[in-house]
């Protein structure tokens, strides 16, 4: 039997804002317990939500960069339960009036483009953090999270693989780090996903029965989370066992999902409109607003890479998948002059090292006056591309400066022409053995007298000269 | 004739701002109707001495100096303020109300609290303080405000007018008590029951003390989402009231209490050349239910906040979280409160929407167009406030009394609409008889001017 997976993603991303959404409270990640609180977001009575302008613009901007309708009249309303993560008893968000609506974006697999659908984007506030500590036997509850501003983004059940799922993950965080609307790092949870999935047989028009997974912290997980549940729903019809409808935990250490309990499951959050918060109106005005001040996309980006600069296309899209890479790249590109060299010096040595060291491609640093400057002394000869990547992983780490690193470590290709000839006419006097090697035909002996001059020139020098001038000395009398 | 207040009586034959305290002090200590839940001697006196260093400086308005409290859910900073409730009943915010700001940069003098139904949610009964005794009538209940002013403790006082009991509870004290239009007073740092509906209000002997206390309270506050933009108020009570027509509502009749009511306010207005004319509405019947299944879900969110985990009370004993939850709820709320509660969770759960919640919000708007086609033709609107004298002693247990008055005072809480409550006569027991005047929202003025022309 050939079995179709089905599924729809929501997606929880906190806003890039100073402030929380309904208070003034700072928004920080990794500050000490309870340090961003305030009686409004502590759920003290006699508080009033006022919402934070940022919040809502960053809203319009996540909207705008998936294709979505923008709603003139959007309102908050409220989810009724009780967690002590949850200072009010009650969550703002936004059930009847979403902010936005009916957008779609495009993701790339190995089986070509597809439109992944938006079905809506809504603002809310997020809950705090319960720790639960064994050994003490008690609850610690840190507000520190409470009504930190989140847009939830609600895709359509239009997910049929793993990797459809991941390409617009990784679409999606790069669509709202390059519009600043959020930071979008799975590793601090400032992104979050909850993969609703169904299996049915191939051609069925029905759905089948679906369970929400929560609980990935990243890429790989959700990839593994899809993969056991895909699996779990697929043994179930077989043996003709009942799915249940429910909402799931994924276990990365057991690598499992596990129903959640009952009343994690309630049915009923008791909504409805939060009469503290008027509603919003949002003019076509402060929509266009919106859309001027957002910066160039990554597939314009790319698209401009590739026509403009002559990139490769696979280049070309390495390097405007993070907004600190792409301004990397184009400020390096600028300063140099030669765009292509900047990305293959970036694709191959920058990416390469960041792999090697486990950086994030958010986290790269590299100062692209310093890069510049490599290129150009590449360019110019004054540096070889040997002695290049060992200034990039210098500039990679320790964010040197070049000039200096250059002289301190004597990489300066320009060596004296009559210091040069003169050390490797030595090099050939003292190695008489290879001399005769190489005028009885062993060409390889050049490489040994190569390796020498190379040694004692600690890189410095242009091989190519050097390899001129031995050959020249070596030639028989 | 403008009527005369309280408030040049209090002065009067004192000349010190302390003295005036004193004697507000003297008569709380002295209160038997348990009116106050709390006292704050040290800062009422300090603020006395402030005020009178402003008046011998002569930066004084017309009530600078002259004490006043607040209901028990108005939040004072670092003073306990527990809404007539045990959940609350140790609460000191670390934060407090902006209307008290403003009253202290006026230079009022805040002598404390005032007892009030739990929370706002309960009726006469249901103070976890114990109920408040009528100033008139010894076996008859009050509000702690109402009660207050009217016993003569202080001339002025702050209270919520949530459901509209407030203004019931003062027109049948024989005081007034000026609602303005909703989002006129900042509602932060006041425990809120119905969010949509809720405004501060103030009670004094006459609309003109009122009012001037509203003009020092009101004004655009960021702090509150709903709060207006105007930002400031002022209140022409001079303004030609004559000639004006005023619906009364004969919804409102269906009972010898209610149309006595009704007929002594259509006296008064004839009496002040205001043209009554009976009018009967469609949807006025309705407005308390409306009122109602909207003040059970909002106030159930907003007690949803009191839990035990983080401030109020907690039980002693709990086994799991959910014990804490239940016990300390089940324990710190009393009946009226967990009542309304259950039925907000009723009205808001899945299957009942669209039967209750949002059939409410339907008769809101259809009364907001009916009462705005109204005002076109009538600039007030006259209604009796209760179906019979304040409740007997025990009578209200369980609230079953104030839910039927609720009919009375819908309107104006439900469509944030300014009024003036006040007693148009006596009844046979010589207790007053309660009518209110409204008038579309923003026409504050000319609604409290009218009951000021009423002799108000």
């Amino acid at each position: 039997m050939a079995y179709e997976v089905v599924m729809g993603l929501e997606v929880h991303a906190e806003l890039a804002t100073n402030s929380k959404i309904f208070c003034a409270c700072p928004v920080g990640y990794g500050a000490e317990a309870n340090q961003n609180v305030c009686p409004a977001c502590a759920g003290m009575p006699g508080l009033l939500p006022v919402t934070n302008k940022k919040v809502v613009e960053l809203a319009i901007a996540a909207g705008l960069v998936t294709n979505c309708k923008i709603s003139p009249v959007t309102t908050f309303d409220k989810k009724n339960y009780y967690y002590p993560d949850l200072s009010n008893s009650y969550q703002i968000t936004q059930l009847y009036a979403p902010i936005c609506r009916d957008g779609y974006v495009e993701v790339r697999t190995s089986q070509g483009v597809k439109r992944i659908g938006i079905k809506q984007i809504h603002m809310e506030e997020d809950a705090g953090k319960l720790t639960h500590d064994d050994t003490l036997g008690v609850s610690l509850v840190d507000y520190n999270r409470c009504s930190v501003p989140l847009v939830e983004i609600v895709s359509k059940p239009d997910f049929r693989s793993a990797e459809e799922v991941i390409a617009y993950l990784e679409k999606l965080r790069s669509l709202l780090r390059f519009a600043g609307v959020a930071r979008a790092r799975f590793e601090e949870g400032s992104i979050r996903c909850d993969v609703n999935l169904s299996v049915r047989e191939k051609g069925d028009p029905n759905f089948g029965v679906r369970t929400e997974i929560k609980n990935m912290n990243s890429l790989s997980a959700i990839e593994r989370a899809i993969a056991y549940e895909t699996e779990r729903h697929i043994d179930a019809i077989e043996w003709g066992e009942p799915l249940i409808q429910e909402t799931r935990r994924w276990d990365d250490a057991k690598n499992a999902s596990f129903a959640m309990r009952e009343k994690e499951n309630a049915g009923d959050y008791f909504y409805f409109p939060d009469a503290d918060l008027a509603p919003i109106e949002i003019s076509s005005q402060w929509i266009e607003q919106v859309r001027a001040a957002l910066p160039e996309m990554p597939d314009r980006k790319q698209e401009r890479y590739v026509q403009e600069w002559g990139i490769r296309d696979k280049d070309a899209a390495l390097l405007s998948q993070s907004p600190s890479l792409a301004r990397i790249f184009e400020q390096s590109a600028d300063l140099c002059g030669n765009p292509k060299e900047a990305a293959n010096w970036l694709v191959g040595e920058g990416l390469a090292l960041a792999k090697k060291h486990a950086v994030p491609i958010d986290d790269l640093e590299l100062d692209p006056h310093k890069l510049a400057y490599l290129i150009r002394a590449v360019e110019d000869r004054t540096l070889t591309r040997v002695n290049g990547k060992k200034l990039f992983a210098a500039i990679f780490s320790d964010d040197v400066d070049p000039e200096a690193y250059v002289k301190e470590h004597n990489l300066d290709a320009a060596v004296d022409q009559g210091a040069l000839e003169k050390l490797l006419a030595s090099i050939v006097a003292e190695n008489p053995k290879s001399v005769a090697d190489y005028q009885g035909g062993k060409t390889k002996a050049l490489d040994f007298l190569f390796g020498q001059a190379m040694r004692q020139l600690k890189g410095a020098g242009d091989p190519g000269e050097i390899r001129r001038i031995l050959e020249e000395l070596l030639r028989p009398q | 004739m403008a009527a005369k207040g309280f408030c040049d009586d209090w002065k009067a034959g004192e000349n010190a701002a302390m003295a005036w305290t004193e004697k507000a002090l003297a008569a709380a200590g002295a209160d038997t109707l348990n009116c106050l839940t709390l006292v704050d001697r040290q800062r009422a006196e300090a603020q006395s001495r402030e005020a009178q260093r402003r008046i011998d400086a002569g930066l004084t308005g017309p009530l600078t100096g002259l004490p006043y409290v607040a209901e028990d859910g108005i939040m004072v900073e670092h003073q306990i303020s527990s809404g007539g409730s045990r959940m609350l009943a140790n609460f000191a915010p670390p934060f407090g109300a902006e209307v008290i700001r403003r009253l202290d940069e006026a230079g009022l003098v805040l002598l404390g609290k005032a007892n009030m139904g739990e929370l706002k949610m309960g009726g006469e009964e249901s103070s976890y303080f114990g109920p408040v005794t009528h100033p008139l009538d010894a076996g008859r209940r009050s509000g702690g405000a109402a009660a207050a002013v009217a016993a003569g403790i202080v001339p002025l006082a702050l209270a919520v007018d949530s459901l509209g009991e407030v203004r019931r509870q003062a027109a049948q004290a024989g005081v007034v008590c000026c609602k303005p239009s909703y989002g006129t007073v900042s509602r932060f740092g006041v425990i809120a029951n119905v969010s949509s509906c809720e405004q501060i209000a103030a009670i004094a002997p006459v609309v003109a003390e009122a009012a001037e206390l509203l003009h020092l309270a009101a004004g655009h506050d960021p702090k509150d989402g709903a709060s207006l933009p105007q930002e400031a108020y002022t209140y022409d009570l001079s303004q030609e009231i004559a000639g004006k027509k005023a619906a009364v509502l004969v919804d409102y009749q269906t009972n010898d209490y209610d149309r006595r009511c009704l007929e002594q306010g259509v006296s008064l207005l004839r009496r002040a050349g205001i043209e009554p004319v009976e009018v009967k509405t469609r949807y006025a019947a309705y407005a308390h239910l409306a009122l109602t299944a909207i003040a059970a879900a909002e106030g159930c969110n907003n007690v949803s906040r009191f839990d035990g985990v983080k401030y109020g009370y907690r039980a002693p004993e709990y086994k799991n979280m959910e014990e804490l939850y239940c016990n300390s709820r089940s324990q710190g709320l009393g009946m009226e409160v967990k009542r309304d509660a259950v039925l907000g969770v009723y009205v808001l759960a899945k299957e009942q929407y669209q039967t209750y919640y949002y059939k409410a919000l339907q008769v809101r708007h259809l009364l907001w167009q009916e009462m705005n086609d109204l005002f076109r033709e009538y600039p007030l609107v006259l209604t009796p406030l209760a179906a019979g004298p304040p409740y007997a002693a025990g009578e209200d247990r369980g609230g079953r009394l104030s839910f039927r008055d609720r009919f009375y005072a819908a309107i104006p809480s439900l469509l944030g609409l300014p009024a003036v409550a006040f007693s148009v006569g006596r009844d046979q027991a010589g207790l007053p008889l309660p009518c209110q005047l409204f008038g579309a929202q923003g026409q504050d003025g000319a609604v409290f001017a009218a009951a000021a022309a009423l002799g108000k």
